[in-house]
Order: structure tokens, then sequence, then C-alpha cells
């Protein structure tokens, strides 16, 4: 009955959220999510920005795409959904192929949208039941911009720097807080926060080792946004216009706490061409994860309330759990086959599959960062139009991708019978769709 | 309470916050060249620093370029004769243009830009003082902001062209509840959202061999954030705290409507006049109070301003290279009033003198290179407190202050044609 209704409150409290960051875990374009995300050496137009930045080098014109994705997860625990936040939004991307002098160079960027906010943080117990990678990691923008040089007809390099921020301030407040009625206060505000610059790097390179074999190796930093917040107040304890019950008081609450968390990535893959319309894409990721600490907050409370501190019982602070996440391997697989090209015009189906361990182990303690294996299957189909007319003279790709994440059943058995949460099995679903126009100019 | 929450940058998207101020662009100008032109250019310009001065000039984009620079600021702001210790600006400039190559009757019509700047420390700052402490109210921080435009522009015929774009700013709003859980522990539920805010730009040019003209619209651009802090702690102690909200406006940048014309006078020489409106009327409270019972705090009181620039630029070609030197003078007439009142937003006017050059190999694979210094001498000021507004209980923060100072800010681009 308790557990029933801790998980019941926790599926009120928390409809939050979704996996890493939209990318990461639903793909990013709709040809590279439809084959799985193999495309550490098979991206071929903008979304290289995110895949393998060196591949932007290859692009022999101005490519500009731009196109919608959503996912909706539907994650349970023992059956219950907990409501976890949809992802959805706008991708763009762009590369801008040039020369400088003899040096073939191209400068590109991608983005992605969200419809609901750039940026969602949140801060939850640690015993809070939650979706660890999905757990608001994609409700954030996605933004990243690239330059790239070919070395000789087969090498190319590439990279570049993303920005994120994390928070870190003061707020103080001064004035008379209101006793017996907290509502009779009267205080005013100031206000000193950063939103500090986190730079992350974004590397690839790539080699055309065979004229049907390609192969490309991709590094992407790992962050974590710190949220330092200090919240100060000052002076004395009363109704505004009479003598103070307490004068000169302070209450300071000083809290740290983590989130948005994107492990380092290192990604090798490779693009067969087995025939001439058919060709295979195969990625193997490691994911840093082992570097997730416990997001909750560190909370320190300080205070003098003068003739009241004989009433003060703050409990000690709480002691936060080693969150024990294991670095991962995760396996892509792609196909693309051009079932269909003449004059130009080409219909060209997509199939892909991922299997993704989780890094989080069984929550047995305190803790509930829940997460599954994962196994993703894709299917997508693309064409080309070669000609619009006078005015887009270039040709004109679309493209449409569809992907369900199965989230194997897990058990979490408490070491504790008297644990509030209890045991429980986790499950699930994502189901992630995305259509995209690819234009050339 | 505080807040807090991320975010970040390269094409599109992210930023919040300072304190009330503008924005780096409008305190500073925007590229290589305008700056150096004391912020003129919205007429001549067809490279990526059209997005914030006038999009149409996208339209006369005719190769890809990207550029990167850099820029430094040095503020020496006094209070009274004592130096305020106001951070320095340096900052990331990050531009593209590129030329749609589109076919038919669109051809050679239409250009995309995108333009950044990105500080070095911080991408946003949110720093006011309590209401009555003074504060240089749009130069302390302003400074420290990212700012992100893309814009596109079209030529809708021979001699004109419009445009249009954004600048993306973010607005801060969400809750904080700090709270004990079932074994007495004080725990903290959180949720803070960025959520973007675009500003559009508009604008306009008409352009003939000797003359120029062109008209931009901004509409205001600011960034806000509201958070409510909620702490229930139970009988940890025993004073109950108030619900507590942290509000307020970061980042303002007025509606702003420049009307700017270049005369060639000669075939190296061009001199440009440019008279900006700027709806400084509108500016908000920087902070809000955070507690319902605190008395309503003084309007800001801000006015209306008309900003003039004058600036010349001279070009040459010698051999290879292309070289150019700019100057330009700005009067920035302060929408502060003397802040006789429990405010204490102090503004003074300001004269702006600029000075740049650049210098552009022309051929296959261009480079450009931009160096440009501005010089705002703040016209001394004295703010004196009517005391017939304060009572015995409440006195004046200071019943007279003087304010003045400089700030000198250089920047350096670098272009390449691809």
């Amino acid at each position: 009955m308790r557990r029933a209704a801790l998980l019941a409150i926790a599926a009120a409290s928390a409809p939050a959220a979704a996996a890493a960051n939209p990318a990461d875990l639903f793909g990013f374009g709709a040809r590279g999510a439809a084959m799985g995300g193999a495309q550490a050496a098979a991206a071929s137009d903008g979304t290289a920005n995110y895949y393998n930045p060196a591949l932007l080098a290859r692009a022999g014109d101005i490519r500009i795409d731009v196109g919608y994705q959503l996912a909706a997860p539907s994650l349970l625990v023992d059956g219950r959904d907990l409501h976890v936040d949809g992802s959805r939004g706008v991708a763009i991307d762009l590369a801008v192929p040039g020369r400088l002098g003899r040096l073939a160079l191209a400068v590109g960027t991608a983005v992605f949208l969200p419809d609901q906010q750039l940026t969602r943080i949140r801060t939850l117990p640690p015993t809070q039941p939650r979706f660890s990678l999905y757990d608001n990691r994609p409700q954030r923008l996605l933004l990243a911009a690239n330059v790239a040089i070919a070395i000789g007809d087969r090498l190319s390099l590439g990279g570049g720097i993303a920005y994120m921020s994390s928070a870190a301030g003061t707020v103080a407040l001064r004035g008379v807080l209101g006793f017996p009625d907290r509502n009779d206060s009267d205080l005013d505000l100031a206000i000193d926060v950063d939103l500090r610059t986190i730079r992350y790097p974004e590397l690839g390179a790539a080699l055309r080792v065979l004229p049907w074999l390609d192969v490309g190796v991709t590094y992407r930093g790992g962050f974590r946004l710190v949220i330092d917040q200090a919240f100060d107040l000052r002076g004395d304890i009363g109704s505004p216009g009479r003598d103070p019950i307490v004068a000169d008081a302070y209450f300071k609450l000083h809290s740290i706490s983590q989130d948005q968390f994107q492990p380092a990535q290192l990604v090798a893959g490779a693009w067969a061409r087995l025939t001439p319309r058919l060709g295979v894409a195969f990625d193997l990721g490691w994911h840093r994860w082992s570097a997730f600490e416990n997001p909750a907050a560190h909370i320190a409370i300080e205070l003098d309330v003068g003739e009241f501190n004989d009433l003060v019982d703050l409990p000690p602070p709480a002691s936060l759990a080693a969150a024990h996440f294991a670095d991962i391997a995760v396996p892509r697989l792609g196909v693309e086959w051009i079932a269909h090209a003449a004059g130009g015009r080409q219909l060209l189906l997509r199939a892909g599959y991922v299997f993704e361990p989780s890094p989080a182990p069984e929550q047995i303690g305190e803790s509930n960062f829940i997460d599954n294996d994962k196994h993703t299957a894709s299917l997508g189909a693309g064409v080309v139009l070669p000609h619009l007319g006078a005015e887009v003279p270039r040709p004109l790709g679309l493209d449409a991708f569809v992907a369900l994440t199965v989230l194997a059943p897990r058990d979490h058995h408490k070491l504790s019978p008297v644990d509030p949460v209890g045991d429980y099995r986790s499950s699930g679903r994502v189901l992630s769709a995305g259509l995209m126009s690819r234009w050339r100019f | 309470m505080p807040r807090g929450s991320a975010l970040a940058a390269i094409l599109a998207v992210a930023a919040a916050a300072s304190t009330a101020e503008a924005s780096p662009l409008d305190l500073f100008g925007f590229g290589g060249r305008s700056p150096g032109l004391a912020g003129a250019g919205g007429a001549t310009t067809d490279d990526y620093d059209a997005v914030f001065l006038n999009p149409a000039g996208l339209a006369e984009a005719r190769r890809k370029r990207a550029t990167v620079g850099y820029l430094y600021g040095d503020f020496a702001l006094t209070l009274d004769r004592r130096p305020t210790g106001t951070d320095p600006a340096s900052g990331l400039i990050l531009g593209g243009v590129v030329p749609v190559p589109l076919g038919g009757r669109l051809r050679d019509r239409i250009g995309l830009g995108l333009g950044l700047y990105v500080p070095s420390k911080t991408l946003n700052r949110v720093r006011h003082p309590f209401p009555g402490v003074p504060v240089y109210a749009l130069l302390e921080s302003r400074s420290h902001v990212i700012a992100i435009q893309v814009a596109v522009g079209a030529r809708v015929a021979p001699a004109w062209s419009v445009g249009a774009g954004v600048i993306t700013l973010a607005e801060l709003d969400g809750h904080i509840d700090v709270t004990t859980d079932a074994a007495g522990r004080f725990t903290t539920f959180s949720e803070q959202r960025l959520v973007t805010h675009f500003a559009p730009v508009v604008g306009a040019r008409w352009r003939r061999a000797r003359v120029a003209a062109a008209l931009t619209v901004r509409a205001p651009a600011r960034s806000d954030y509201d958070i409510e802090v909620n702490a229930d702690l139970g009988d940890s102690i025993p004073v109950a705290l108030p619900p507590v909200r942290i509000a307020g406006t970061a980042q303002y940048d007025p509606l702003t409507v420049a009307a700017e014309a270049t005369y060639r006078a000669a075939p190296d020489l061009a001199v440009t006049g440019q008279l900006a409106y700027q709806r400084w009327s509108a500016y908000p409270l920087p902070t809000q109070n955070p507690v319902r019972a605190t008395p309503p705090q003084e309007l800001p009181g801000f006015h209306d301003t008309a900003v003039p620039r004058l600036a010349a630029e001279w070009t040459r070609d010698a051999g290879p290279l292309r070289v150019a030197a700019r100057t330009g003078y700005a009067f920035l007439w302060s929408p502060a009033p003397e802040m006789r009142g429990r405010q204490s937003l102090l503004d003074n006017d300001r004269h702006l003198f600029a000075l740049g050059t650049g210098v552009a190999t022309t051929g296959a694979a261009a480079i450009t290179v931009d160096v440009w210094l501005q010089c705002h001498l703040l016209a001394p000021r004295r703010h004196v407190k009517d005391a017939g507004r304060f009572g015995p209980d409440d006195p004046p923060p200071f019943d007279v202050i003087d304010t003045g100072g400089r700030i000198l800010v250089g920047g350096l681009t670098v272009g390449v044609d691809l």
C-alpha cells in the first residue's frame, strides 16, 4: 500500500522527462535515425555536424536540411506509467563547403530546437523514482557548429565546440520576516547570478579506405551542469512598523545539484556500399557513464534567529549515495537500399537496429535511478526529386523515419525490507518519428 | 531565491539575463566594420553584420564568408569619483553569410546570415542590487550576455532589398520547493525552464550608385526571469518562510527604429548619417518585489531617446589589397532621468568616438581583417535626492552622487571567403 502510494506520488510529481540529449537518444535527421544512428562514416548531409563533423568536408554543395522530430515515451514502474514528457522539435542543419586557396574546407551547424523549452533544469530527491537516462535529458537544445578540412582525396578532419552553461549565484533578501504571519513579510530583493560558460568539444575523422568503404571516428565531450544556488535572508523578525521580536536575524540556504549529464562518447564506424544500390553501416560507441554522479541537491542551512534558536532542530545533512553507473558500449547497424532510380529520381528504403545496455545498476538501495537495456528498431524511406523548376535547380530530398525503442523489463530488489519505495519492475517503450527535407544549392 | 539554468549556443538559440540592461550589440554595435563607424553601416553592409544592422543587406552578399573575431572592453566608471570595479567585457564574435544560389527569377537575390557574440566567461549575468542602491543600470553587466541572430535578405527590385531576422533571447521560469522528506531530511524539488524569446529585426534598403538609404526596425528584446521559491521546513525552525518570487527583467533592448543614409562623396570616400529612435520609456523594473506585502517600487521613469550617428569610410585598392579607414561619432542620449526618488538606476549621456581600419585581399580566397576601437566618454552628471520623498525612518541611500567615467573597447575580426 505504502509503495503504491509512493509510486503514485512519483507518477504525479515527476511528469517529466525523456532520454539523453535528443540526438543521442532519437537520432538527428530522418536518414540517420532510420539507420539506427549508424552514421559515423555514413552521414551524407548536414547531420554530419552531429554524427561526424569530418564528413562535412565531403559536401560538394551548400546543404540545408529542415525537419521535425518527436518521441513519445511510455515508461512504466510496476505497470504504472510515470508520464515522462515527450520530446519534439525542429531539426535544422547547414553545411557550407568552400576552398581556402588549395584547401577544401566546410563549415556547418546543427540545431535541435525543442518546442517546449530551450532547456529544463530539474532537481528531484534521490529517492524519487525516475528513468535516469530519460529524466529531463532530452529537454534541451542541441547545438553544434563545426569546421572540417579535406586532406587529400581520402582523409578529412573536423571539429567544433558546443556550449552549455551552468548557473551559480546568490539571491539576497533583506527586510522584515513576518511573524507570526509570514504573509506580513516586507522584503527587498538583490540578485547576482551568472550563467557560466561550459564548452565541450566535438571532433571527427573520416577516411575513404576503398572506393566502396569509408570509416570514421567521432569524439563528443561530456559535461554536467552544476547548479549552485544560495538564498540569503537578513533582517528582523516581527511585524512591519512594530519593534522586532528578533533583530538582525539571518537564514541562509545553499543548494548544489546537477542535471543534464552528457557522457563523453567515442564512436567508430564503417559505411560499406556493398553494391551500387545497397549500403551497410555499423557503429560501435563507448559512452562514459561512469562519470555520472548522484544529481540530487546537497543542501546546507545556516541560521541565527535569536531567542528562537533554542527551538531550531535542523536534521543532519543528507549524504548522497554514489550512483555507481558503468561505461557502456553501444552497437548500431543500419542499411540503405536504393529501391528505385530513374531520371535522377530515387526511392530509398532504410532500416536500423541499436542495442544500448543500461549503465545503471539494479536499484537496491535508497536511490531510484531507473534504467533498462534498450532495443531500438527503425525504418525509413526517402525520395530524391531532381528538379523543381528554374528557381530550385538542384535535387530536393524528403526523408521520413519511425523507430521503436523497447526497454527490456527489469526487476529491482531492495535490500531493506522497510525501503519506502520497495521492490519494483521497470519497463517501457519509446516511439519516435520524424520528417526531413534536404535542400541542395 | 536563486535559480539556475542553462544554456547555450552556436547557431540558434539561447540566453537570458543580465541587469535589465541592453545587449552588447546595442552597446558597441556588431561586427568588424560597423563599430568603427560608431554603430552605423546599415545602408552599406553586405556581410554577416547585416543580421543586426539591417537584414536587407544580406541580399547583396555575393560570396560565402565565415568570420571570427574577438572583443575586449575596459570599463572605468565612477560613483563619486570612486571606481565601480565593473568587470571588463570580452567575447567571441562569429559570423557567416551565404548567398543562396537559386535559379530563374530568384538568381542572385537571396542571402542568409548568422551572427553570434559569445561572452568569454558567462553566457548571461543577472546582477542587480537592492532597490535604491546606486548602480549603472545600463552599463554594469550589459556586455555579459550572449547574442544569437539569424536573418535572410532578398532583393525585390534592382535598387530595393528587404530583409528579416530574429535576435534570440531566453526567458526563465520555474519553481524551487525546499521541503523535508519522510525521514525529516531537507530535500529539493525544482524545475526551471529556459524558454525562447525571439525579437524580430526587419529592414529595407534602397541603393543607387552614389547614394544608399536604409530603414531598420528592431523589436524590443527582453529577457525576463520568474522563479517561485517555497520553503516548507516543517518543524525544523520555528519561523515560517513566506513564498518568495524572484522575478525581474535581466536584459532589455528597446524598440529601435534607425534611418540611415550614405553618400559617396568621392570614389573612395563614403559619408554616413544615422538617426535612431529608441523607446526607452518602456524600460521595466529590474527586479520585482519578492513578497506581496512589500510596498510597490517606484517606476524607473525612463524616457525615449534619439541617437544621432555620423561616420565616414575611406577605401582604396592598393595592388592585391583593398584597404579601408573608418571613423565615427555618436551621441548616446541617456534615457534615465535624474534619480531624485527611491530608485537609483544611474546612467549618463555618452559621447562615442570610433576608429577602424580594414584590409582585404582580393581574388579567389579573399581574407578580410578589420580592427576597431571605441571610446565612450560619460558626460559628468550629478544626482540629488529629494529629501521630501523620504521619511526619518527611511533615509535616502545617498544625498548627492556624481557619476562619470569612460569605456574603452576594441575588436578584431578575420573573415575568409569560402
